[in-house]
């Protein structure tokens, strides 16, 4: 057993030349990867500086711009709204996503019975397309007195409302949508933190008399933290990339009011043709979620397979 | 004696307060699922009506003359069954082909010594959290030099390889046993068939997790195909649906499609739960 095991150990001073002659297989593996990444990741980043700098239309000039183009976002007032906007369903919607998804993971952890079963129909948004998903609400929030939406509001007193045609409902309207169709998707991650607390810890707190509440704000919570934190922060950076359901449902409208800074971009690019302006603009998107994803990064880890 | 009685007496009492507290739990469990389920199958119960226009409530979820009405229309005036047939091919050509890329990088990261592995792996982990939307523009650019807008090309290729992929499938495989590389070596296989022979069988519910994950991202994918296309003919299914034209019984036939696109997700997740749940949790990464 000795006598081929010792074959197998590399010889260590090697020049580079030599260990390059062994190992030029492993290249091979890894080129598909290494090459797209190359010509569609990194030329695109690279690319986006370049662009963000020029006044490049889609149909027309192709000049240099020097800092023009953020000289003009300094005095866009839709681009200052999309930001604001972006901002508010940002905050409009982790907190509440989290809290309630926290809800349902700790609800589908208990030991009863068919508990698989509910965490999969609690999921079922998740692994659905925007586009599904948008046509569906749509219809929940058409805006008349006997729709879905204005039903459940009239059972409790409150007068049909506009929803997606009106300017201070239409973002809140969106924000619960989202909050509907991910809550599953951040309750399996909450599981994942649930089920890596140590049952003792819980035994020890019964012993010392806590109740269910107790041992939820004692010992749960102060053991969930890196998972708030991590969640909070992947919650955050999805929030900022918005774009789907004001494109599907309401063009950015009414009045801007949910034109996000992903939808903006669209549109410059898209409808407007200016290349340049809107890769400046996804320049300062992407500065602002950097922020965001260097705090992630200290916090982010594997966690184990739950189900 | 009396203290069995009294022991006995709060031992059912805490029974009882446990099945009511199982049943109200229950309860909260079947609204929930009513909230999250309810809508798809107000979808389904709407597409098959022939003359549906508007929800309103309360609904009955069983069609008053139902009918495929909705489904004939969509196929007449929408290019619907060439968007079935774009999704199903570039999703299933872009799964195999991350599986094999995926695959062959994860055992090279896991397995290889080479100058440089390090370094590479390290930078793919940088981008791992980079979202992709930001260089939407920049790579519609390139996209549209190269003449890919309107291609099979522009939806496979950029897709064929997945850093989130690799990484994955290295950290599976970095768990299977080196031993069994060591039996197949001394046999004198080369690395070729320790991939094929050993990491690929040993490697399965990795790659099916993968695989899965992949094919409903790219079923369900939306701003990338949106921008890289623009011939109705060459729209996959969501896309198709979010903008298309109906001259006709516009609400219906938009359910009708819904339905559709729906469908399939739903039997994946039916029949591979384990693996999008085991993948979710495994990641945080995708969503």
């Amino acid at each position: 057993m000795t006598a081929p095991r010792a074959t197998l150990v590399q010889p260590k001073k090697h020049s580079l030349r030599a260990r390059l002659g062994k190992a030029w297989p492993w290249y091979l593996f890894i080129a598909p990867n290494v090459l797209t990444f190359l010509a569609f990741t990194l030329f695109s980043w690279i690319f986006l500086v370049y662009l963000s700098f020029q006044d490049w239309n889609l149909l027309g000039a192709r000049e240099f711009a020097g800092l023009e183009n953020y000289a003009r976002m300094l005095d866009d007032r839709i681009l200052k709204k999309a930001l604001l906007n972006t901002a508010q369903y940002v905050v409009m919607f982790v907190v509440p996503a989290l809290v309630v998804s926290l809800g349902l993971a700790t609800l589908v952890n208990q030991r009863l019975r068919g508990m698989y079963l509910f965490r999969a129909l609690y999921y079922l948004p998740v692994v659905t397309s925007i586009a599904v998903l948008a046509i569906i609400w749509k219809f929940i929030l058409v805006p008349r007195p006997d729709g879905i939406a204005n039903y459940f509001l009239g059972q409790i007193g409150i007068p049909p409302q506009e929803w997606l045609l009106d300017i201070r409902l239409a973002l809140p309207s969106i924000t619960v949508m989202q909050i509907w169709s991910t809550m599953g998707y951040y309750m399996v991650l909450w599981l994942a933190g649930l089920q890596g607390i140590p049952e003792e810890m819980y035994e020890a707190a019964r012993i010392d008399g806590a109740g269910r509440w107790q041992s939820f704000r004692f010992v749960t919570l102060p053991m969930l933290k890196p998972t708030t934190i991590f969640l909070s922060l992947i919650a955050g950076i999805g929030a900022f990339q918005m774009f789907g359901p004001p494109y599907m449902l309401t063009g950015g409208g009414p009045v801007h009011a949910t034109t996000t800074m992903v939808y903006y971009i669209w549109q410059q690019a898209f409808n407007r043709y200016r290349m340049g302006y809107a890769a400046s603009v996804s320049l300062l998107l992407f500065i602002i979620i950097l922020a965001a994803s260097l705090v992630q990064r200290k916090y982010m880890r594997w966690s184990e397979s739950i189900f | 004696m009396a203290v069995a009685t009294h022991a006995r007496k709060q031992d059912t009492e805490r029974r009882v307060r446990s099945i009511i507290r199982s049943i109200l739990v229950y309860i909260l469990l079947l609204f929930i699922a009513v909230a999250t389920v309810g809508p798809f199958l107000v979808m389904v119960s709407a597409s098959l009506r022939p003359n549906f226009s508007y929800m309103t409530f309360p609904i009955s979820l069983i069609p008053p003359d139902p009918g495929i009405d909705n489904y004939i229309r969509l196929f007449n005036q929408t290019a619907i069954g060439r968007w079935i047939f774009n999704s199903v091919f570039v999703s299933g050509t872009v799964t195999l082909l991350q599986v094999i890329t995926c695959s062959l990088a994860g055992y090279a990261f896991a397995r290889g010594e080479f100058p440089g592995r390090d370094a590479i792996f390290l930078i793919f982990l940088g981008t791992l959290m980079i979202p992709s939307t930001v260089t939407i523009v920049p790579l519609f650019l390139i996209l549209s030099r190269l003449k890919w807008v309107d291609t099979y090309a522009a939806l496979i290729i950029p897709a064929a390889t997945s850093i989130f992929g690799t990484f994955l499938l290295r950290q599976y495989f970095l768990s299977i046993p080196r031993d069994y590389d060591e039996a197949a070596l001394i046999d004198g296989a080369n690395k070729l068939q320790i991939y094929r022979m050993v990491i690929l069988p040993l490697g399965k519910p990795a790659l099916a997790t993968l695989a899965t994950l992949t094919f409903l991202g790219q079923w369900n994918a939306f701003l990338y195909p949106l921008i890289v296309t623009t011939k109705t003919s060459m729209r996959i299914l969501t896309v198709g649906l979010a903008t298309m034209v109906v001259q006709e019984g516009g609400a219906g036939v938009q359910m009708a499609g819904a339905t559709l696109t729906f469908t399939p997700t739903f039997l994946i997740f039916l029949f591979m739960q384990q693996y999008v749940v085991q993948g979710i949790a495994l990641s945080g990464v995708k969503g």
